[in-house]
C-alpha cells in the first residue's frame, strides 16, 4: 500500500487512528504499540502478503542480538556481544545480498567469466532497504551502549514495522524513537501539526510529483536519438522535480503521520536544490541515509582522520555502497561514485572556486545534481551517454521549431497543467514559503497573524481536497523510492 | 488524546484553538468519506441508491496461480483488496460528478496550450513520403470554361484532447450541411510521425513480398482498415498528423501479385457513416463494405463466389454504445447506437479462440437472440462491438466443397468478417493478432502446408499492415 491511495487515506489511516487512540486510552502506550505494529503489517501485508515472513525474520533476529549484546556487555563478554553483532550484521545483509543483490552479482558473475549460471528471479521485498538497515542501527547502538535494548518485542516489532517509514523511509534510527516507543504522549498540536504536514507531502506527491513524473515517464520511452536536446532536458528536468517532491512528500507524509501518534522523526530534506555545492547538497538531501553511511560506515573506517590515500578509499567506498544501496544496477554504482569524485574534487579545491560567485556555484550544482540524475536514470554507460549528446544537441531536435520536437511535447504531457506544477515544483524546491512564514511569525509575535493562519489552513484542505480528485482521477501514481 | 496547552499563554491557547478547529474539519472529512463510501456502496448495491457507473473498473492487482501454496487464500485477499479499493474509488459520494468536473477544468486548462502547439505543429514542414499518383489528375481541371457555383463544402475542426502511450486523440466538429446541426466525433490517431514510420512501413511491405514470393501458388490479399488519419479529409484537417501519404505509399509498394483494397474515406459523411464516433473500430456499414471489398478480391480469383447482402439488424436503435475512445478518456458524454449485419449463413460450425468448441452452436446466432430480445448488457463500460462477435480460431463450411481453405490473420476488426469470409471456403484458419498472445514461432511455408491454405489474407488496422505498429502484425511467422 502507498499513502497516495484513496484506500489509505479513506480507510486505512481513520480507521487506524480510532484505534490507535481507543485503545491507548485504555491500555497506554503499549497497547498503541500493539495497534502500531498491527496495522503495520496489515499496511505491509497489502503490498507483499508473502514477504512479511523477512519483516519478521529481520525483527526477531535484531530483537534477539540486542538482547544478548546487552547480556554480553553486563557480563564483560566482549567475544559474546562481537558474535551477536556478526549475527546481526550478516543476518540483514545477507538478507540484502540474497534478495536484491543475488541476480545482479549472478548477472556480472556471468558477464565476466562467460559462465552461464541460471540468474534467479527474485522479487525485491518492499522496503526491505530501510528496515534491515533500521534494525541493524539498533543491534549497533546497542553494541555502542547508545541504547538499551528493547525487552518488549511488541514495542521493538513496532519500531521495524512502523508503517509511516516502512517503504521509502526516513531511515528512522532507534536512537531517535527509543523513548518514545517506552513512552508518548500526544496532543491536538502535535495531531494538527503532523496532519497538515501529511497533507503538504500527500500534495507534492500528487499534485507535483505525479505530474512531472507522467511527462518524465512518457519521455523516457524514447531513445535519446528521438527526444533530442528538448525532450531530453524537458525530460531529466521533469524527472530532477520528481523524484525530490516524491520522496520529499513521502518523507512529509511519514513525518506528519509519526508526529500524529506523538513520534517526532527527524528532517530528511532540507532545499537540497538551493545547494551551492555537492557537499552541501549531500548534508539536505535524504539525510537520514547519508548521515546512517556517515556514522555507521565513514566514522568506523577512520572517516578523514587517517592518511590521505586512506581517507580517498573511505569515501569512496561510502559512496559505492550509497549508491548500490539504491539499486541493484552498476548505473547506481556509477552514481555514487560520480558523486564520490565529484566531493573530492570539491575538498580539494572546488569549493575555494565556488567562493568567488555563488550564482556560478549554484547553477554548477544544479548541473551535477541534473547530471547526475541522468546516471541514475539510465541503465547502461551506453545510454548514459547517449543521453548526454542528445542533451547537448548531437540529435538536433532543438525546441519549438521542430515539428518532431512538438509532437514530441504534445504526446508527452507538456501541457498548462505540467507548466503550472513545474512553477509550482521551482517554487516549493525554494525556502520561500517559509522565509514568508517565518517573516509573518515575527510580525506576529510568535505566531501567524489570524487572517494568514486561516488562509494558510484554507490553502491546505483546498491541498487535500485537489489530491482527492487527483487520486480519484485514477492518475498516475509512481512512487520512486518505493522500490529501494 | 491529551490536551498539553497553558491557558495561561495567550498565544498558545489561539494556536491551540486553531489547530482544534483543523483538526475538527480534518477528522469530519476523512471521517466522513471513511463511512459515506461504503454506506454508498451497499445502498447501491440495494438498489436504493442509483450509482453512475463510469467504466472505471478496478482489477485484482495479483492473480496466484491454482495449486501453488497458500493460491485460494492468497486470492481471497486480493480479492478483498480489490472490493476495497472499489468502495474507495467508485463509491466516494459525488465521485462521477467530482471527476467530470475536474476533467472539464483540467482540458479547459491544457485547451489552450494544446492548441498553441498543434497550431505550431501544423506550421512546420512534416517531412512526408512522395505519392506521384496524388495530383495526376489536377492539370485537366482548368480546362473547362463553366463557372460552377460553389458549393458547400464541409469543414471540420480537430481539437486534440489527450493521448496515451500509442495514441493521440482529437476531438472533431463538422457541419455535413450548410447551417446543419454540428455532428462530432472522436478520431485516434497514432503519436509517432510519418517520418519515424516510414522506415518501418518499407521493411513491412517488403517482408509481405517476399512472403508472397516464396509460395506464388497461394492467394494473397492485404486489407488495411483505413482509419481517419489515412484519407485526405484528415490531411487537410490536421496536416502534421496525416498518415495519408504513407498509407498509399505501402499500397504502391506491394508486389503486382499481392491483391489489395480498403475502405473509402472520402468525406466527413463517408467517416461518420462507416465508422463509430465514440470508438476505433468501423461499424456495421464499414465493415459490410470491408466484407464486400474482400470478398469481391476473391471473386477475382473465384468467379463462383456470390458476394451476400446482409441484413443490418438495428436493435430499434436502442442498444448505446459508449466505444473505446469513451473509455479511454473516460467521457460518457457521446455515445453511438450499436447494429449488426446478419448475412444468413448456412450452417457451419467454429472452434473459438480459447480452444473450447460449442458443439456447432453458432454464437453469432446467439448474440443476436440476446440483442433482439434486449437481453444485452447495459453498462456503459460494456463494448458491443468486443463482444457481439466472437473470435472464432477454425471455421469449417461441410457443405461448400470448393476445395479451398482461407488463413485470416486479423486483429480487432475482423471478428464480424470471419463468418462471412469463411462462408466462400471450406476451412478458414484464424491467426488473431495481440501483442499478449503468445504464438508458437511458424515457418511461413510450414503452416501454409499443414493447413492446406490456398488464399491469405490480412484483415487489421491500417497502422499494423502498412508499418507493424505493434511488431505483431505478421505474428511470428518467419
Amino acid at each position: 500500500m502507498v499513502f497516495s491511495y484513496l484506500p489509505f487515506v479513506f480507510a486505512f489511516l481513520p480507521l487506524f487512528f480510532l484505534s490507535y487512540y481507543a485503545v491507548g486510552h485504555f491500555f497506554g502506550t503499549k497497547g498503541k504499540n500493539v495497534v502500531l505494529f498491527v496495522f503495520s503489517l496489515i499496511f505491509y501485508a497489502w503490498g507483499e502478503p508473502v514477504y512479511i515472513v523477512m519483516m519478521i525474520y529481520s525483527t526477531i533476529l535484531d530483537y534477539t542480538c540486542g538482547i544478548m549484546i546487552e547480556k554480553g556487555e553486563k557480563e564483560g563478554n566482549i567475544t559474546k556481544k562481537r558474535i551477536f553483532l556478526g549475527v546481526s550484521l550478516a543476518g540483514n545483509l545477507g538478507l540484502l545480498a540474497i534478495f536484491k543483490y543475488l541476480m545482479m552479482m549472478v548477472t556480472t558473475l556471468n558477464s565476466l567469466t562467460g559462465l552461464a549460471i541460471p540468474v534467479p528471479e527474485i522479487i525485491l521485498p518492499i522496503g526491505i532497504s530501510f528496515y534491515t538497515f533500521q534494525t541493524m542501527s539498533y543491534s549497533i547502538d546497542v553494541y555502542r551502549g547508545k541504547v538499551k535494548a528493547q525487552r518488549n518485542i511488541v514495542n521493538f516489532g513496532a519500531y521495524v514495522a512502523m508503517f509511516p517509514q516502512l517503504i521509502a523511509g526516513p531511515v528512522v534510527r532507534y536512537e531517535t524513537v527509543e523513548r518514545e516507543l517506552n513512552q508518548r504522549t500526544e496532543s491536538i498540536d502535535d495531531f494538527a501539526v503532523g496532519a497538515r504536514r501529511f497533507i503538504i507531502g500527500l500534495g507534492k506527491k500528487t499534485l507535483i510529483a505525479n505530474i512531472m513524473a507522467q511527462t518524465a515517464d512518457a519521455l523516457f520511452k524514447y531513445a535519446p536519438s528521438s527526444l533530442g536536446m528538448v525532450g531530453s532536458w524537458v525530460a531529466i528536468i521533469a524527472y530532477t522535480f520528481q523524484i525530490f517532491f516524491d520522496f520529499s512528500g513521502y518523507s512529509d507524509m511519514a513525518i506528519g503521520m509519526g508526529r500524529m501518534m506523538g513520534f517526532h522523526y527527524l528532517e530528511n530534506f532540507n532545499y537540497p536544490y538551493i545547494a551551492r555545492s555537492v557537499t552541501d547538497f549531500w548534508r539536505r538531501w535524504h539525510i537520514s541515509m547519508s548521515t546512517f553511511f556517515r556514522d555507521y560506515l565513514y566514522i568506523p573506517l577512520g572517516g578523514s582522520r587517517v592518511s590521505k590515500p586512506r581517507w580517498l578509499i573511505n569515501i569512496f567506498i561510502v559512496w559505492f555502497a550509497t549508491g548500490l544501496w539504491h539499486g541493484a544496477s552498476w548505473n547506481f554504482v556509477i552514481w555514487g561514485l560520480y558523486f564520490g569524485l565529484l566531493l573530492v574534487l570539491e575538498k580539494f579545491f572546488m569549493l575555494k572556486l565556488f567562493e568567488h560567485s555563488k550564482v556560478f556555484s549554484h547553477i554548477l550544482t544544479l548541473f551535477f545534481i541534473v547530471f547526475g540524475w541522468v546516471i541514475f536514470t539510465q541503465e547502461s554507460v551506453g545510454g548514459i551517454l547517449e543521453y548526454i549528446k542528445a542533451m547537448f544537441g548531437a540529435y538536433g531536435r532543438f525546441g519549438i521549431g521542430d515539428t518532431n520536437a512538438v509532437l514530441l511535447m504534445q504526446h508527452s504531457d507538456v501541457n498548462t497543467i505540467f507548466i503550472i506544477a513545474l512553477c509550482a515544483a521551482i517554487l516549493f524546491s525554494t525556502p520561500i514559503a517559509k522565509i514568508i512564514k517565518e517573516k509573518l511569525v515575527a510580525k506576529g509575535n510568535g505566531q501567524l497573524p489570524t487572517v494568514a493562519a486561516v488562509a494558510y489552513d484554507i490553502g491546505v484542505f483546498a491541498v487535500l481536497f485537489l489530491c482527492t480528485i487527483q487520486l480519484a482521477l485514477g492518475a498516475y501514481n509512481p512512487f520512486i523510492y518505493f522500490r529501494f | 488524546m491529551y490536551m498539553c496547552y497553558n491557558p495561561n499563554k495567550k498565544v498558545e491557547k489561539v494556536v491551540y484553538l486553531r489547530n482544534k478547529i483543523f483538526v475538527s474539519v480534518f477528522c469530519v472529512f476523512i471521517l466522513g468519506v471513511m463511512i459515506s463510501a461504503p454506506l454508498n456502496a451497499v445502498l447501491t448495491h440495494l438498489e436504493i441508491v442509483k450509482t453512475a457507473n463510469v467504466g472505471n473498473v478496478i482489477e485484482v492487482e495479483k492473480v496466484y496461480e491454482e495449486g501453488t501454496f497458500g493460491a485460494p487464500l492468497f486470492n481471497a485477499i486480493e480479492e478483498g483488496k480489490r472490493s476495497v479499493a472499489d468502495v474507495y474509488t467508485n463509491y466516494i459520494p459525488f465521485y462521477v460528478n467530482i471527476t467530470t468536473a475536474a476533467k472539464s477544468v483540467e482540458y479547459t486548462l491544457n485547451k489552450s496550450f494544446a492548441a498553441y502547439l498543434l497550431e505550431k505543429g501544423n506550421e512546420l514542414v512534416v517531412l512526408t513520403p512522395v505519392d506521384p499518383g496524388e495530383n495526376e489528375d489536377s492539370s485537366d481541371a482548368t480546362t473547362d470554361t463553366v463557372i460552377e457555383v460553389p458549393k458547400y463544402i464541409p469543414q471540420g475542426k480537430a481539437e486534440y484532447i489527450d493521448d496515451d502511450s500509442f495514441y493521440r486523440y482529437y476531438k472533431v466538429a463538422v457541419q455535413l450541411e450548410e447551417n446543419g446541426p454540428t455532428e462530432e466525433f472522436y478520431a485516434r490517431v497514432p503519436e509517432k510521425s510519418q517520418a519515424e514510420l516510414y522506415e518501418k512501413m518499407e521493411l513491412q511491405a517488403a517482408k509481405i513480398n517476399d512472403f508472397a514470393s516464396r509460395m506464388p501458388e497461394v492467394n494473397w490479399y492485404v486489407f488495411p482498415v483505413t482509419c481517419f488519419e489515412d484519407s485526405e479529409v484528415f490531411k487537410d484537417l490536421v496536416p502534421s498528423e496525416s498518415k495519408y501519404n504513407i498509407f498509399h505509399s505501402f499500397l504502391d509498394k506491394l508486389d503486382d501479385g499481392i491483391q489489395y483494397d480498403f475502405v473509402k474515406i472520402d468525406s466527413y459523411e463517408d467517416k461518420l457513416t462507416k465508422y463509430y464516433r465514440t470508438d476505433h473500430h468501423w461499424n456495421v456499414y464499414g465493415y459490410t463494405e470491408g466484407y464486400t471489398r474482400i470478398a469481391s478480391m476473391f471473386k477475382e480469383n473465384y468467379p463462383d463466389i456470390e458476394i451476400r447482402v446482409p441484413e443490418i439488424n438495428t436493435f430499434n436503435n436502442e442498444v448505446k454504445m459508449y466505444g473505446s475512445i469513451d473509455l479511454a478518456l473516460s467521457d460518457y458524454t457521446m455515445y453511438d447506437i450499436f447494429a449488426a449485419a446478419d448475412f444468413s449463413l448456412p450452417k457451419h460450425t467454429s472452434i473459438r479462440e480459447d480452444n473450447v468448441s460449442y458443439g456447432g452452436k453458432n454464437t453469432t446466432e446467439q448474440s443476436f437472440f440476446i440483442y433482439k430480445n434486449g437481453g444485452y448488457n447495459t453498462e456503459k463500460s460494456y463494448n458491443h462491438y468486443m463482444q457481439f462477435y466472437r473470435i472464432n480460431r477454425e471455421l469449417t463450411y461441410p457443405e461448400n466443397n470448393t476445395g479451398r481453405n482461407l488463413l485470416i490473420i486479423g486483429d480487432s476488426y475482423c471478428p464480424p468478417l470471419l463468418e462471412p469470409l469463411a462462408s466462400h471456403f471450406d476451412k478458414t484458419y484464424v491467426r488473431y493478432v495481440d501483442n499478449n498472445f503468445e504464438m508458437p514461432e511458424y515457418k511461413y511455408e510450414d503452416l501454409i502446408n499443414e493447413y492446406g491454405i490456398t488464399d491469405v489474407v490480412l484483415v487489421q488496422i491500417s497502422s499494423r499492415v502498412y508499418c507493424d505498429y505493434f511488431n505483431d502484425s505478421l505474428l511470428k511467422l518467419n
